[in-house]
């Protein structure tokens, strides 16, 4: 099983009856909130399975984020906590710089589907391999 | 392995009836172009139009960048595996370049993406194709055609007008020809056996729709680690599907000139031993990048190299892949250096990068994509404007009423990309 | 061409009013050059014009942050001046902290160019480095001549809004901003030339310092804390009444080490806190909240814990240097390991 925490509704709809997901689905405008998600869980001994900062889009350009998380508890991976807190601080960085704009639908619907086609990547990836 | 290029110069560019080349001057026929390219039913529109060095012409968004060249002799074609081409192996043989000039597919795949090259101006001080002799290729997509398909479509169409256009060199005499030799290892060691074994590790943008890359025509998510001869990039063997983030995206025409692959020539059997390529991905999946960063550096151990240069594509993601592939490969006692860009914020302050290990003690930088720079308006325009202000570098109230732009640099295309081949450097103050 | 006005902010000290028994003096001015100004004028020269001196002690400012911070650039506002200088500090940790901070605050809030100095083992570097332009300079007054020279310089640059330039050739230090230029050669062959260096053993020099984490390897876990013997550590500035080692109240330049055998809870009465980085009400009112000794002896007595130590450890953490920091440590851990320690309760405030 593997829990992916996002902020992306098409990710939702892609993989809401895929039976080896559990979906954290949060409401957000931006991607911190996801990226806290991903770390508080990281903190409790989860492992990232993606990278979260899938795709050349910086945190304060698209509002969408989709990260893949064990569902498995094991010791605490630093590397991992490492990863997700330069994550945050880069993020947060980016965002007091300039926040997101207001995007036409239209718009919104392209950030999401890019986000949605690189978090299936790497959620098929994580499949194929039989991550826990 | 030899590789042949045989440079034809090319000085200016014209649409007319034939396509041909005459003392410099390439004409190639628009309609005969557009009409290949919509033999593709998922592209509605096609149109030629010329850009050329100093010229007051914007062109955005830009996709894909390729040179024009053609396989004189030895096996395969240039681009193989893509583009309906067979798949044979590269990189030997001869073949002929139309040396200066460059064919870009413009126009839009999502909202967001790509960039700008600015012909004149300070925004075409940013960017190696203010330089080139540019054939465009404006393209629209047919109503209701998927995303993917559509991305799939202009590239191939890109692809296939290069590679016709570049057919024109076939029959003539180049300029000048420069030789690339390519031998098999053990040779290569017996042949310099005190200069330095130094290799390139060439990192390919592969995340998924839009940020992929295509080697033979394989999806490199789907590679692992490979040695590859330098001379393959050179035929194209590498073809770019990369195109969210304009500054540092490694276009196709940088793929096949690639000036870390140029400049350790250069220096090949003189100051150092040029053993070849270790092309490496940048997936999503963790599990996927300790895999292949432990392929990295096991092929720089079973190389006997001394030292690696690493390229990296993108940003984020591929910082990790930067830092593991640098980490791993200095544990096998083989020395690196890191060639990559920097975003530290508008006020520059930020950490550059996204993450950072100890070993990485020797990076070359290509500049900072967060610098604002205003480019003035351009009297001509090929593409389209609309999307400027959502496109990566722009924001609300980039595209000024007078037509000028304010933006980061990031807007630009290849403006930063840490393959080496601008002189853009950031450093501390 | 019309003389620039200048404002300088110096310390009780090198006002000549007093040492550290003057360091509570509260803001108050001067007019024209004093001190060490003298010097800076006549480096100045023609250009500038100090036309009034700005005086704090070092500890006022340090207990009273924001108040004097206020009123020092209110009374510096008064004056209008086109460009502010703050210090020289060399290592003197509770001064370079107010030198910054007033630097930080006249640039923010007046717009006004500031410019300072300090060492590198100042903990206003780290606190400023970004926000300011910190001249370098040695760790004391002996360099004095040298410094206000690089300071006056810089600053007539930054009030003439003429190119500020990097920070090897103008004496700052490295303030952390990536700024882009041209290089002579491009980026790949930098990088080819590097790596021969590299591979070679001969020197180079990396164009993007890799930030520096700190990471500290953990130690592994304690496995039956029944049988630890555990420390209280405090950043937290908790001291004996009176402060007999005089631990400062910022930028401690020490520690101590205070008995605690035979006691149940701090008792508020005995001991107090001298931390300038925190409203101290609380603390005072219930020591235990800094220095958590009655729980400590609850878990003793429970068995939770073997033994508590009978000392706790004490310094002030606000505006002391990673440096600093590190040295105590090291310094009463050889303590902590003779007397059998296993562990250590680190409170911060």
């Amino acid at each position: 099983m593997m829990i992916l925490i996002t902020n992306n509704e098409d990710v939702v709809e892609q993989w809401k009856n895929c039976r080896d997901i559990v979906i954290m689905k949060r409401e957000s405008d931006n991607m911190l909130d996801v990226l806290y998600c991903s770390r508080d869980l990281l903190h409790k001994g989860h492992c990232l399975l993606t990278h979260p900062f899938t795709g050349s889009l910086k945190p304060n350009e698209s509002p969408y984020k989709s990260i893949l998380v064990s569902e498995t508890v094991k010791q605490l991976h630093v590397d991992h906590v490492a990863t997700i807190e330069q994550c945050i601080a880069s993020a947060q960085k980016s965002l007091e710089n300039r926040p997101i704009p207001i995007y036409s639908e239209k718009l919104l619907r392209d950030f999401r589907l890019i986000d949605k086609d690189l978090i299936s990547n790497g959620i098929m990836r994580a499949q194929e391999s039989h991550q826990k | 392995m030899k590789l042949e290029i045989g440079n034809i110069f090319i000085k200016d560019v014209q649409l007319g009836q034939e396509t041909m080349i005459n003392e410099g001057l390439l004409t190639i026929n628009p309609e005969l172009l557009a009409a290949k390219i919509l033999e593709d039913e998922r592209i509605k529109s096609a149109r030629v139009e010329l850009a050329k060095p100093g010229e007051s012409v914007r062109i955005t968004p830009v996709k894909d960048v390729m040179e024009p060249r053609v396989k004189v002799f030895g096996k395969g074609t240039v681009f193989p595996g893509v583009a309906a081409n067979k798949v044979e192996q590269v990189g030997e043989g001869r073949t002929h370049v139309l040396k200066g000039t460059a064919v870009m597919t413009v126009g839009k795949i999502v909202g967001f993406q790509e960039g700008i090259v600015d012909m004149s101006g300070i925004g075409a001080e940013y960017t190696p194709f203010s330089k080139t002799l540019n054939i465009c290729l404006v393209l629209e997509p047919m109503e209701g055609v998927e995303t993917h398909a559509y991305e799939t479509a202009a590239r191939e169409a890109g692809l296939k007008v290069t590679q016709i256009i570049g057919e024109v060199g076939r029959n003539m005499t180049p300029d000048e020809v420069i030789s690339y030799e390519h031998h098999p290892i053990p040779h290569l060691a017996a042949a310099y056996p005190h200069l330095p074994k130094i290799g390139y590790v060439c990192m390919l943008q592969s995340q998924g729709l839009l940020h992929d890359t295509y080697v033979y025509g394989v999806d490199a998510k789907k590679i692992i680690p490979t040695l590859m001869s330098p001379t393959e990039f050179m035929d194209g063997a590498v073809v770019s599907g990369n195109c969210v983030a304009s500054c540092d995206k490694i276009p196709t025409y940088l793929h096949q000139n690639d000036p870390l692959i140029e400049d350790l020539y250069s220096k090949h059997g003189k100051e150092l031993n040029f053993m070849g390529v270790i092309i490496t991905n940048e997936n999503v999946f963790m599990a996927d990048k300790e895999r292949s960063s432990d392929g990295v550096a096991k092929l720089a151990k079973m190389m006997g190299l001394d030292g690696v240069i690493i390229s990296e594509e993108g940003y984020g993601n591929p910082d990790t892949d930067l830092m593991m592939n640098c980490r791993k490969v200095e544990a096998q006692g083989i020395k690196t250096v890191l060639v990559t860009d920097e975003f530290p914020g508008k006020d520059g302050k930020s950490e550059s990068l996204t993450d950072a290990v100890k070993e990485a003690d020797a990076v070359v930088s290509c500049g900072q994509g967060n610098l604002v720079i205003t480019m003035p308006p351009m009297e001509r325009l090929i593409g389209t404007l609309e999307d400027i202000e959502t496109m990566i570098g722009g924001y609300e109230g980039s595209l000024k009423k007078d037509g000028s732009i304010e933006a980061e640099i990031q807007i630009i295309i290849s403006a930063t990309s840490a393959i080496g081949g601008n002189k853009l450097a950031a450093r501390m103050y | 061409m019309k003389k620039l006005k200048v404002v300088h902010y110096i310390n009780n000290f090198f006002a000549g009013i007093g040492g550290e028994e003057k360091a509570g003096i509260s803001p108050e001015e001067r007019d024209g050059a004093v001190g060490p100004g003298m010097a800076l004028a006549q480096a100045l020269g023609e250009e500038a014009e100090i036309i009034a001196t700005v005086v704090c002690g070092d500890s006022y400012f340090g207990e009273n942050l924001a108040s004097a911070e206020k009123d020092i650039v209110a009374i510096i506002r008064k004056h209008q001046p086109d460009l502010v200088f703050t210090g020289p500090a060399f290592n003197a940790g509770r001064y370079g902290v107010a030198c910054g901070a007033v630097a930080k605050a006249v640039e923010e809030q007046l717009g006004i160019p500031a410019v300072t100095g300090m060492h590198e083992e100042n903990p206003g570097v780290d606190m400023y480095r970004k926000d300011l332009y910190i001249i370098k300079t040695g760790h004391s007054a002996a360099g004095m001549k040298k410094t206000v020279t690089s300071m006056a310089s810089l600053g007539l640059k930054r009030a003439q809004n003429q190119l500020v330039g990097p920070p090897e050739e103008e004496g700052y230090h490295v303030r952390g901003m990536r700024i882009n230029y041209w290089a002579e050669k491009r980026a790949s062959l930098r990088a080819v030339e590097m790596i021969l260096k590299k591979v070679k053993g001969e020197a180079y020099q990396t164009e993007y310092p890799m930030p520096d984490f700190g990471r500290v390897e953990p130690m592994p876990p304690v496995l039956d804390f029944s049988k630890a013997k555990v420390a209280i550590v405090t950043s937290g500035g908790i001291v004996p009444t009176g402060n007999p080692d005089r631990i400062e109240s910022s930028s401690a330049t020490k520690y101590g080490i205070y008995d605690i055998s035979g006691l149940d809870s701090m008792p508020a009465d005995d001991y107090t806190s001298i931390h300038g980085g925190y409203d101290r009400t609380y603390a005072l009112e219930d020591i235990n909240r800094v220095v958590p000794l009655d729980v400590m002896r609850d878990l003793e007595r429970e068995g939770i814990i073997g033994k508590l130590a009978d000392y706790f450890i004490s310094t002030t953490g606000t505006g002391t240097s990673v440096g600093s920091a590190r040295a105590f440590a090291v310094d009463f851990s050889n303590k902590l390991l003779e007397d059998g320690v296993n562990a250590v309760i680190l409170t911060s405030t």
